[in-house]
């Protein structure tokens, strides 16, 4: 039986390079979602960076050569070339294939008992049209039941020995996954019954091919045992020496997207396939099966590592810890603090209900399957808002109640869950509703992330909040005439700091001041050692633009205020760009707003 | 009902016609009327063109055109200032945009006109985006005058209806026009292609007589 080396230890001490991100927050993060596109499909072919020593010999040479110290990082990595280099080339897989070739014409019984990667088309019929929406859809049977899968236990993680002990029996078992989500767990469970299981249904899985008129020589399309074993052995060495090259979790993430898309093309293309692949799999379907078989060959061997890589790197850049404070923080308030305010939130019942689903999801190794199980999450969440009123809600009730139920949940784990399903899901089912939950639960989790942070900036609980927001709204519905905030010598100055978050002075600017003196009276007030770094913003909804040293700050309060609509802006005294990083200034940029122009 | 449009049914038979596919997104203050205008839309039309979704923040309805049937992913945004920063996420990739804001509260077409700002500004450069006057059935409290509105729309260059979802007053006109005005030839599209064929984008292999739309052409993408 072949052997696979079992998942690595935990990756070593951290390395030097790594400056790490901290975790996007929420409005980075929206500037960062507008970048996939671009970075995460890979070309039709695999477009190969400079060659890359150590991994090509690996792939190509019968002994891997873990050995070899990792390439010297360059301070500002290329990704793009470095995907590339990660990514294999092209002709290391194909000496890699056509050293573990196959004869085209594999008996098919001795397929699933070789521990080679059969990948087949599942129940074309349906599968053509395959969509996450479908998936929910027709999980309509989700009640408040617990999960019906006899093999599921609470807190089990998968471990790498399951999958290999188990790895065989199920290697045909993409042909069962039209029986619903359920396919997944049975990698979990012990293979026997499987196996025989997948015996007895052997006849019904081949009538059902005949039907939609594939030919797979009887068997199963495979990907040579070799390639398999190849495949990830040196994947995981090659990921264990760079992980110093990735700036985070994400990037680690899109680098494994960007293989298995890689992958993908080359497998499509390649000759050395025999039989080809078009010869096997209905045109329509081949995406879906490649798809299938790298998310079997290249996730499920490296979840339990992927796992650790990205909590790690979460740990380092201090986010796990933040995460974990913030979720004890959030999960203290009431619904109504998280703006649950026109649906009763669901009860203590219900949340255990869903943690078993989120811990569920948390076992696949499927990025698809993990999002059906969030449907699931989220379908559940409608059918108590449902409950109590049988009207239909929109994200302006189902946002908040989610932030709830996160919240609640209580599982920092989830964020590196959604991050793995953002980040290795087919792109193209990002778009349906899959991809809306899920971009849901990042909101969410990104708003409970940041959640000290959104307090601190609005210092005040949100009763009082709401309060005083009526208090502006009624102040500025009467902007006709001028108030006395326009004309009293007084500007509040928040200062604004990359570590410490916000704080704000009132200070005594009269209408001649210059931005000069007020930077330099900001010095003072705020004790800034490096004023020269430092300048004064406006901000406002969507700007935030330095001012001139020669401009006025309380003529450009007048002129705002005196405009008929109010619009909420904010002096901030901060950090000019070009002296640290931006990111900082965008995210505050979003709290600052929610105080009123005092 | 009023809401059948002219120049287009809202169902039909679902077809040789090509199928084109895009994602809608749903902007505006909270308690404007988001979803009841989207469950509007979708609750008039025949429920076998409806594709069951798990809830009201997510929907998908067809239209059909003369020889095409667009499908609409209508991703609805919680409207609250505190999901303000999230917005980017849902409008990402959108060839389509609905904002949305209520006739008798001033505030929410300001709203509104900062949303269509940011879109302009920050979401794909060709969404087609459509301002609705919601809550037109509340005539006696109108308090943002359709002149207003409509002016603003022109300038903008925006479609302009006032809507009511209450009566279905301009809901699947709205729709029907938004389907009208999407590029049936649209390059730019990734999302039709790949939902219907599952296939691979990156792959300039990947043609298929179904694709729709020019979907082959987007392949390229």
């Amino acid at each position: 039986m072949p052997r696979r080396r079992p998942a690595p230890p935990p990756p070593g001490p951290p390395l030097a390079t790594t400056r790490h991100k901290s975790m996007p927050e929420a409005p980075a993060v929206a500037a960062r979602k507008e970048q996939p596109p671009a970075r995460r499909p890979a070309p039709a072919r695999p477009q190969m960076g400079a060659k890359h020593g150590s991994f090509t010999n690996g792939a190509s040479s019968p002994m891997p050569v873990p050995s070899n110290p990792p390439p010297p990082r360059p301070k500002k990595p290329d990704l793009e070339a470095h995907r590339c280099h990660i990514a294999l080339e092209d002709e290391t897989i194909a000496r890699a294939l056509s050293r573990a070739r196959l004869p085209p014409c594999q008996s098919p019984s001795a397929a699933p008992a070789n521990g080679q990667i059969a990948m087949s088309p599942s129940s074309p019929n349906k599968r053509g049209r395959h969509r996450l929406s479908d998936m929910s859809s027709s999980s309509s049977s989700d009640s408040l039941e617990y999960s019906n899968s006899p093999e599921f236990s609470l807190g089990l993680a998968p471990s790498p020995s399951a999958h290999l002990n188990h790895q065989d029996p199920v290697e045909d078992s993409s042909e069962e996954e039209e029986d619903g989500e359920e396919d997944e767990e049975e990698d979990y469970g012990v293979g026997l019954e499987t196996d025989l299981e997948m015996r007895l249904r052997t006849s019904f899985k081949s009538r059902r091919r005949r039907r939609v008129g594939v030919s797979l020589s009887g068997g199963s399309f495979i990907l040579p045992r070799a390639l398999k074993r190849r495949f990830h052995k040196d994947y995981i060495s090659f990921v264990q020496e760079n992980q110093g090259c990735h700036t985070s979790g994400m990037d680690f993430l899109q680098t494994l997207r960007q293989f298995m898309t890689q992958m993908k093309a080359y497998l499509r293309q390649s000759s050395e396939l025999g039989p080809p692949i078009e010869s096997l799999i209905p045109e329509d379907q081949i995406d879906r099966v490649l798809e299938k078989a790298m998310h079997k060959c290249v996730l499920k061997p490296l979840k339990t590592m992927i796992e650790v890589v990205l909590h790690d790197f979460q740990v380092r850049s201090g986010a796990w810890q933040q995460l974990r404070d913030n979720l004890a923080l959030a999960k203290t308030k009431r619904p109504q603090e998280l703006g649950v305010d026109r649906v009763p939130p669901p009860d203590s019942v219900a949340i255990e209900k869903i943690r078993l689903k989120f811990l569920k999801m948390s076992m696949m190794y499927s990025p698809e399957k993990k999002v059906s199980l969030l449907l699931r999450v989220c379908k559940l969440i409608y059918t108590i808002m449902q409950d109590h009123s049988g009207r239909m809600y929109g994200a302006d009730d189902f946002l908040p109640v989610l932030t709830y139920v996160l919240a609640q949940c209580d599982m920092p784990q989830l964020d590196t869950e959604i991050e793995y399903m953002m980040e290795l899901l087919d792109p193209s089912l990002l778009q349906g509703e899959g991809g809306y939950y899920l971009t849901s639960s990042y909101g969410a989790m990104a708003l409970i992330k940041n959640f000290q942070e959104e307090q601190a900036a609005r210092v005040l609980s949100s009763e009082t909040r709401n309060t005083l927001h009526q208090w502006h709204c009624r102040r500025t519905a009467q902007r006709s005439t001028p108030t006395v905030d326009d004309f009293q010598n007084y500007l509040r100055v928040a200062l604004q700091e990359v570590d410490t978050g916000c704080t704000a002075k009132t200070l005594l600017v009269h209408p001649y001041t210059t931005t000069e003196e007020v930077c330099s009276l900001c010095t003072y007030k705020f004790t800034i050692p490096d004023p020269e770094n430092y300048a004064l913003f406006l901000v406002t909804e969507d700007t935030s633009q330095q001012l001139a040293p020669d401009t006025h700050p309380q003529s450009i309060k007048a002129k705002l205020h005196s405009k008929p609509l109010a619009q909420v802006f904010h002096f901030v005294y901060k950090r000019k760009p070009n002296c640290d990083l931006p990111a900082p200034a965008i995210t505050l940029q979003g709290h600052q707003k929610k105080k009123p122009a005092l | 009902m009023s809401s059948r449009g002219s120049g287009g049914r809202t169902n039909g038979s679902l077809p040789q016609t090509k199928i084109c596919q895009f994602k809608l997104v749903l902007l505006g203050d909270m308690a404007v009327g988001k979803s009841s205008l989207v469950l509007r839309f979708v609750k008039g039309q025949f429920d076998e063109f409806q594709e069951t979704t798990i809830g009201a923040a997510f929907l998908a309805q067809s239209v059909c055109l003369d020889d095409t049937t667009v499908k609409f992913e209508i991703w609805d945004t919680a409207g609250q200032e505190r999901y303000h920063s999230l917005a980017p996420m849902y409008y990402r990739g959108a060839q389509a945009a609905i904002v949305v804001f209520d006739i008798t509260k001033p505030e929410t077409f300001e709203r509104a006109k900062a949303w269509v700002k940011e879109l302009q500004r920050q979401a794909s450069p060709n969404i087609v985006i459509a301002l609705a006057g919601n809550k037109a059935d509340l005539a006696e409290k109108r308090l943002v005058e359709y002149e207003e509105a409509q002016t603003y729309a022109e300038d903008t260059g925006l479609l302009f209806m006032e809507t009511s979802a209450k009566t279905a007053m301009n809901v699947n006109e709205l729709f029907l026009a938004i389907a009208k005005k999407m590029p049936k030839t649209d390059t730019q599209n990734p999302t039709h292609a790949a939902r219907h064929r599952g296939v691979n984008l990156q792959d300039p292999d990947a043609h298929s007589t179904r694709a729709c739309c020019g979907g082959g052409s987007s392949s390229g993408n």
